[in-house]
């Protein structure tokens, strides 16, 4: 038994032992990364919304606060810390990645805490400056959030049902007065319609003349089958529209989220019309899309979030 | 000095190291471990001069070992990876134990060698080298633990923790079969 062996053994081991440190150093986060969201919501609905980020599997943070525009608001779950345990702190965490954590913080807008800017009564923001338990603040560019200060409904349409099967939503609508819809529109146009793609089902003696070709988006084209016209379905664009629908017709919409999206959305498909008596209203369809992310989408975030904040 | 008397405490020494029994403390402490392997090979290194180095290796770890008495090695915590100073303590701690190990296989190789018993040299010869695989190969995968998903090594880990059990008992057993030997050193 030589002593070399040993050695060498004990040198390969050495060697890996540095090399993995080193890899799993690289891996770190500076700071936590936030994903992108994409949130509608009416300040009356007062509804929670939850914001995700990754933090590193070695140092997982709750969030303490959040400051938006000025306004501090406060987590609306807590996590509850007993005096007397020594049980190690559990993260609360959404999915576990090689490195690290997907978790969550969920935020509510209470009405009288909004500050609203502009006259549309819209409070957008793209940033919050986010205070973890550990003290690090940070600002973090999480997409983009309207709190959306009035609710103009409708009584001419009404929901019956909506139901939900991986990327695709549907909703029935159904019309209690005569109406004409003369366009359909999602928030966000640019980042959200890249990844949206929205039709509608209609009974065929409401469209007079069908469009003989439909634009679909090419994620779309990569991913589903496309039946030319399937059961009187047709992408929403302009030539569609006007839509003409007497009371007890009904209307169909499918959304279909682009299954390489990497974002969250709970946003609000708006239906804009006329009723016979000429008044103007829309009506609002919620849409809410969570992603499933797999290691290689979180290689990517990190990837685009990290190189943007070099730039 | 008889090798059988060195032999014991060299078995109840490894035994200590290896079982830990927690009441507040480990009252199995390891530096006593270590000392009663220091004190067997002591007692036959004059005749053996190869075991000079696990002589030394033995006492250096009987003080390395002192703060094991009061700490466990940190088992893989829930919230995932700590890099922690305790880490690297016990990552020294027990390649130094190995190293010493390697040390007590030349001494074993060397007495059975002096024994005569050749069926039994080979013997142990072949157990020091299917001991050193099976501790390099769990070396080397538990330097990738941190950057794999903790779940996805369960298999692997629980495989090499059980050969690495049987290696520990073949090689106690080794070391009461050379006891068992009662030869005199000339």
């Amino acid at each position: 038994m030589k002593d070399r062996y040993l050695w060498i053994g004990l040198f390969i081991v050495v060697c890996s032992i540095l090399g993995n440190s080193l890899y799993f150093q690289s891996k770190q986060l500076e700071q936590p990364i936030f994903l992108n969201h994409y949130y509608e919501t009416y300040a009356q609905h007062e509804s929670p919304l939850t914001f995700y980020y990754l933090s590193n599997i070695s140092e997982p943070v709750e969030v303490s606060y959040v400051t938006i525009d000025g306004v501090t608001f406060q987590p609306s779950i807590h996590n509850v810390f007993t005096m007397w345990t020594n049980d190690p702190y559990i993260p609360n965490y959404e999915q576990k990645f090689t490195h690290h954590y997907l978790q969550s913080v969920t935020l509510q807008f209470p009405v009288q805490d909004i500050p609203y800017a502009g006259k549309d009564g819209i409070w957008t923001f793209n940033e919050m400056r986010v205070t973890f338990t550990n003290g690090q603040t940070i600002d973090a560019t999480i997409g983009e959030v309207k709190v959306i200060n009035t609710l103009n409904d409708t009584d001419a349409l009404v929901e019956r049902r909506a139901s939900t099967d991986n990327y695709n939503k549907s909703n029935y609508l159904s019309v209690l007065k005569p109406i004409t819809i003369n366009s359909i529109t999602i928030p966000f146009s640019e980042e959200v319609s890249k990844n949206v793609l929205t039709r509608i089902m209609l009974d065929p003696k409401v469209i007079n003349n069908p469009p003989t070709s439909q634009d679909f988006p090419f994620w779309y084209k990569d991913k589903f089958d496309i039946e030319p016209n399937e059961n009187n379905v047709y992408v929403s664009n302009a030539n569609l529209y006007p839509i003409h629908l007497e009371r007890d017709d009904w209307i169909k919409l499918y959304t279909t989220f682009n299954p390489d999206h990497k974002s969250y959305f709970e946003f609000y498909i708006k239906l804009h019309g006329t009723t016979n008596d000429g008044e103007t209203f829309e009506y609002n369809v919620l849409i809410g899309e969570r992603v499933y992310l797999t290691q290689q989408d979180v290689n990517e975030i990190i990837a685009e979030k990290q190189g943007g904040h070099k730039k | 000095m008889k090798i059988d008397d060195a032999f014991l405490k060299i078995f109840w020494g490894f035994l200590l190291v290896w079982i830990d029994i927690r009441i507040m403390i480990d009252i199995l402490a390891d530096p006593i471990g270590f000392y009663l392997i220091y004190s067997g090979i002591r007692s036959i290194v004059s005749k053996i001069p190869i075991g000079k180095k696990a002589e030394v290796l033995a006492i250096l770890l009987v003080i390395f070992s002192i703060p094991t008495v009061l700490t466990s090695e940190p088992t893989a915590p829930v919230s995932g990876v700590t890099f922690s100073e305790w880490n690297w303590y016990f990552t020294i701690l027990n390649i130094a134990v190995l190293i010493l190990i390697f040390y007590m296989f030349q001494i074993i190789n060397e007495i059975t060698k002096q024994s005569g018993n050749q069926a039994f040299h080979k013997r142990a010869f072949r157990i020091g080298v299917i001991y050193f695989i099976v501790m390099f190969i769990t070396q080397i995968s538990s330097t990738f633990a941190i950057n794999l998903l903790l779940e996805s090594l369960m298999p692997i880990a629980l495989i090499l923790l059980i050969a690495g059990i049987i290696m520990h008992i073949v090689f106690l057993v080794l070391l009461d079969e050379v006891r068992k030997l009662k030869i005199e050193l000339d």
